[in-house]
């Protein structure tokens, strides 16, 4: 059993994988099993597959709720492959890891006890990584032996337009620029943008520059489309393509001759898939990272080292986060029941116990059995964020109403409350109507010359602490479980190009709760009094900016995968404290890494603010003046150095 | 270390169970009105036996009827003395059977899924001894006794070479192979099975607002079921009984169930008079899914259904344009050409703005008759009937029209080539 990340993944592998078939000429079957395969073909995959290709979505709803029809597949499966580990991490790799317990558990009971043969990209932690994801002990093979030419990697940061306010030239400009010159003089190029909106626009640029040359590649195209630009890729026809991180995992384009990077991707590992799409094998190629002003991205162009050294991204899931653990006991006891002493996770029968409280499952005999009329596997999606989307549904066409796509719980009250413009592969869309019973947003298509920003209030109260540990005078930090209560509030329309604020409105939304994982750092007395109530509050602010910007680096995670809270004097301890929660309810383990990083973080961040060519603060490191006040940058500091003060010995 | 000992007294220590309620708290389901934790094996049911186990225990109940038992229009007993294989409900070229020998088979499940999770807690069968009718129950009081209740139903099951069921080719039979390789348990040899959901489909489809069985016995077999269960509240009395609510609920289960199993009795016997003639279709519909159903097992046959429809001039024009259809195709497929001919003739005069007959007319003029000149003609006023149907705006011909105008100008050549 292969399994990718991705459909799209599979597909072409499948298709290298039945080249070497045919060349072994051993009568070797293999098939691809995914929601695309026609359920005819299902019917012999399940009977004569020797090798099944699919992916994790597959597995929970498809396969293993099912697996009475696969049983020739389970009491024979020797081998699991999972290729492009590292893309199995946070939400989604947690869900990942209580998949595979389940597969684990079907297969003992065919009979079988396959081995995990799994590869990443290059993580600070893939040994730890790999066991947690398939609970089994794991031994690590390093030496890479394939043949790689001469590259070379250009940092490049846009000149400083304003030095005051530390902004820079546009790194969307800078990018076209380049890419531009290298597809002019012949050299095959491949720009990667970070978003779907940014990857229009730097093709619109090219297009206008370069009739005929470029095309554009992102998830929304049609396969059929994809395909044909994947080989006029390989065949030198297309000598330009701008893409989203869509064409990063192995899809075969065979070998460009320059990558330009168009912001930080975000991961190391990312940016190394990035760059390896051009000159794979034996001839030189470039590559070019050109940074965008936020805070992360001048971080990573100012240490080329930090890139080059080993890497200190941690791959990071929680397979026991109790939301997610629970979910998939569920869809466990649905594929067969539990018997006393069997594991899953943590605290499997207390877990199994409040699920017979709940009605769900059935004691007896010394077992726990499903006893329910739904089929939980479809309640649960392995990719969303929040246990219950909302759905955005586009009605500027009478009759023709379609999905748009959905939003997140926690993120709607802020991005498609009424009246908000919802921005979709580039174009406007007004919210008219948010069903939030239902749970769907009603959309109209629009154009305005504005955004729209909500205000969002939140608090956060401590729940219950697990560590807390002080290896400083002034250096305390505690790890452990938070409520968030997020209110919108109000929005605010903002003009586009002079960012004025053009009118706003209220929002009647309920107020979200989470629960969640949180660490959090407390300053000193001494420097809370010396400092005064708003000078204070603004080197929290700095720090707590920088610090959510920074995180990202040590976690593989995306910065808004972070929550920030700052309190001059928090309800719990009095003192001024620095909250950092996972946005997702029960944690998945990026709080729980920086708890350990503590130190180390804090390190980087004063460093980080040192480098900043900027006077008084900017959006590269601790926030604009705007937002932290006039002195923010050199509070922050202060602020930052007590932090960091040691023991005297 | 004093501040963080402050800290602590602050906060509460929450178990998992705090925990695991803070974050489902609204998914939480109302507590039912009784709670008691035994199952239900103490408890027995009326008319049950419990059957002790080496792999557990299970209730087992068996009901003897007299063949004169009357369910709506017909007994027991008629089923037997009339031949299986007479009608198209036994599978063609499969060596036929006594009535003895068929398996009436019903089941009550814990959802409607096909996964490994959904439970059948309740097996219905039905079949003929002597001169009776025997309907057993298998039933699960306790969750742990499925291998045991499996093992002695499946040795039921193996003595019978023939099951019929309803929708029981995507369902039931499917379901209990699903348990049984759950429990991997050995699966029974292949059987015929016979869906009457099928035949039933083909029958009243049009005519029913849905061909659930209860529909159709009330609606055809004139059963009244007095007091029944809905099937799909089943589940929720199981789960009930197994928290240790009152017994007799699940009784209007197994009615619910023993009746399903008499309709399809019921419905065999039905479906058998109605295919081979013994009652007289009541509506269109049925005569020509009749005709269907005889079409490749008795031609003859199928062509009187057709033609008591296309013979009608007082029936709407969509069933005697399928009748037409399916008769006329029956005679060309037999080679039987002159009566083809008038068929297709009498059509093309009562179906005024349908092309089919013109277009079957100009075939047969072309290829068998060799009348060129007349195959032209009747093209043409395949083209005529297609442009008019355009015009009116019923529906897409661009494919008919292209393929219309490829056969004129071939037709146009052979008439050039005539003339030399």
């Amino acid at each position: 059993m292969y399994i990718f990340p991705t459909k799209a993944l599979a597909y072409d592998q499948m298709k290298e994988l039945n080249t070497m078939i045919e060349a072994l000429d051993r009568g070797i079957k293999g098939y691809t099993y995914d929601g695309d395969t026609p359920p005819a073909a299902r019917q012999m995959i399940r009977r004569a597959g020797h090798l099944v290709v699919t992916n994790p979505d597959m597995l929970h709803q498809a396969v293993l709720p099912h697996h009475t029809k696969w049983v020739k597949l389970f009491e024979n499966l020797r081998c699991i492959v999972i290729d492009e580990l590292h893309a199995y991490r946070g939400v989604f790799g947690s869900h990942f890891a209580n998949v595979l317990r389940r597969l684990k558990r079907i297969c003992r009971h065919y009979g079988s006890d396959p081995q995990f043969i799994m590869s990443s990209a290059t993580i600070a932690n893939p040994l730890e990584f790999a066991e947690k994801l398939v609970g089994e002990p794991v031994r690590i093979v390093d030496n890479n032996g394939a043949p790689s030419g001469e590259k070379h990697f250009v940092f490049f940061n846009p000149p400083v337009a304003n030095p005051a306010l530390g902004i820079r030239r546009s790194s969307l400009l800078e990018a076209k620029t380049l890419a531009e010159e290298l597809i002019q003089n012949g050299v095959q190029t491949i720009v990667f943008a970070r978003s779907r909106v940014r990857v229009e626009v730097l093709l619109t640029y090219l297009q206008r520059a370069l009739p005929g040359k470029v095309r554009g590649y992102r998830g929304g195209y049609l396969p059929i489309q994809r395909r044909k630009i994947e080989e006029g890729l390989r065949k030198g026809e297309i000598r330009g393509v701008v893409s989203t991180n869509a064409l990063e995992l192995g899809i075969d384009i065979g070998e460009l001759e320059a990558c330009v990077i168009c912001g930080y991707p975000g991961t190391i590992a990312s940016t190394w898939q990035q760059a390896g799409r051009a000159g794979r094998r034996q001839r030189a190629s470039v590559t070019f990272l050109v940074a965008s002003s936020n805070p992360l991205d001048q971080y990573v162009i100012e240490h080329p080292e930090y890139f080059l050294k080993r890497t200190p991204e941690h791959a990071l899931i929680q397979p026991d986060n109790l939301v997610i653990l629970v979910n998939h006991i569920k869809c466990a006891a649905y594929e067969l029941p539990f018997e006393e002493g069997d594991e899953f996770g943590v605290a499997t029968e207390e877990v199994l116990d409040f699920l017979v409280e709940e009605r769900i499952l059935h004691r007896s005999g010394g077992r726990w059995y499903w006893m329910d009329q739904s089929f939980p596997a479809k309640e649960i999606s392995l990719r969303s964020a929040a246990q219950e989307n909302f759905v955005i549904i586009d009605i500027s066409e009478t009759g023709h109403h379609r999905v748009l796509g959905e939003v997140d719980r926690f993120s709607a009250p802020t991005l498609i409350h009424e009246e908000a413009i919802y921005l979709h592969e580039g174009i406007q869309y007004q919210v008219e109507k948010l069903d939030y019973e239902e749970k769907k947003a009603f959309v109209r298509k629009v154009d305005v010359d504005y955004y729209t920003d909500a205000n969002l209030a939140v608090q956060l109260r401590v729940l219950e602490m697990e560590r807390t540990e002080m290896d400083g005078p002034n250096r305390e930090r505690t790890m452990g479980e938070v409520t968030v209560n997020a209110l919108a509030t109000l929005f605010k329309k903002i003009k586009f190009g002079t960012h004025e604020n053009i009118g706003s409105g209220p929002i009647h939304l309920p107020e979200e709760e989470m629960h969640t994982t949180a660490y959090w750092m407390t300053a000193g007395e001494e420097i809370a009094s010396r400092l005064g109530r708003e000078d204070l509050q603004s080197g929290l602010v700095g720090l707590s900016n920088v610090l959510s910007q920074l995180a990202p680096l040590y976690l593989m995670c995306d910065p808004r995968d972070l929550g920030v809270v700052t309190q001059v004097k928090a309800t719990l301890t009095g003192k001024p404290t620095i909250f950092l929660y996972d946005k997702y309810p029960g944690g998945v383990g990026l709080s729980e890494k920086l708890f350990e990083l503590h130190r180390e973080l804090l390190h980087t961040s004063r460093e980080h603010i040192h480098r900043c060519p900027c006077e008084e603060g900017c959006p590269s490191c601790t926030g604009p003046e705007e937002e932290i006040g006039r002195k923010g940058k050199a509070l922050t500091l202060t602020l930052l150095n007590s932090l960091l003060e040691e023991w005297e010995s | 270390m004093r501040t963080s000992e402050r800290m602590k007294s602050g906060v509460m220590v929450m178990s998992l169970r705090d925990r695991l309620r803070m974050h489902f708290q609204a998914q939480k389901k109302p507590t039912p009105a009784s709670e008691s934790p035994a199952g239900g094996a103490e408890t027995p049911l009326p008319g049950f036996i419990c059957r002790e186990k080496e792999k557990g225990a299970y209730l087992y109940r068996r009901k003897v009827y007299p063949l004169e038992k009357r369910m709506g229009l017909y007994s027991l007993g008629e089923l037997r003395g009339s031949p299986l294989g007479a009608s198209p409900l036994w599978p063609e070229g499969v060596e036929e059977r006594a009535v003895e020998d068929l398996l009436f088979f019903d089941t009550e499940t814990t959802g409607l899924g096909t996964g490994a999770g959904n439970l059948i807690f309740l097996y219905g069968i039905g079949y003929y001894r002597e001169d009776s009718f025997i309907v057993e129950h298998f039933f699960l009081p306790r969750v742990e006794g499925e291998p045991a209740l499996l093992e002695d139903f499946l040795e039921l099951v193996s003595s019978f070479p023939v099951v019929v069921s309803y929708n029981g080719k995507a369902f039931d039979w499917n379901q209990l192979k699903t348990r049984t390789t759950v429990h991997r348990l050995p699966w029974v040899e292949e059987k015929v099975h016979c869906d009457l959901l099928y035949p039933s489909r083909r029958l009243w489809r049009e005519q029913l607002p849905s061909c659930r069985l209860q529909e159709v016995e009330a609606a055809r077999l004139g059963v009244k079921r007095l007091n029944d269960v809905p099937g799909q509240l089943a589940p929720t009395l199981y789960f009930d009984y197994l928290k240790g609510g009152d017994p007799a609920k699940m009784d209007g289960v197994f009615r619910h169930n023993e009746q399903d199993v008499l309709s399809l009795v019921s419905l065999w016997i039905h479906l058998n008079y109605l295919s081979i003639g013994k009652i007289q279709p009541t509506h269109p519909a049925e005569s020509l899914a009749l005709g269907n159903w005889w079409r490749e097992r008795d031609p003859e046959r199928a062509l009187a259904r057709f033609s008591q429809i296309h013979t009608r001039p007082d029936l709407p024009l969509r069933y005697r344009r399928e009748a037409f259809r399916g008769a006329s195709s029956l005679l060309k497929g037999k080679g039987e050409w002159e009566a083809a001919l008038q068929l297709w003739m009498t059509w093309m005069e009562e179906d005024r703005l349908n092309p089919e007959p013109c277009v079957e007319l100009s075939k047969l003029f072309e290829h068998r008759t060799g009348e060129v000149n007349r195959a032209y003609r009747m093209a043409q006023e395949a083209k005529g009937r297609l442009l008019k149907r355009k015009r009116r705006g019923q529906g897409n011909c661009g494919r008919e029209l292209d393929a219309l105008n490829h056969r004129l100008r071939r037709l146009e050549e052979k008439r050039i080539h005539c003339l030399f």
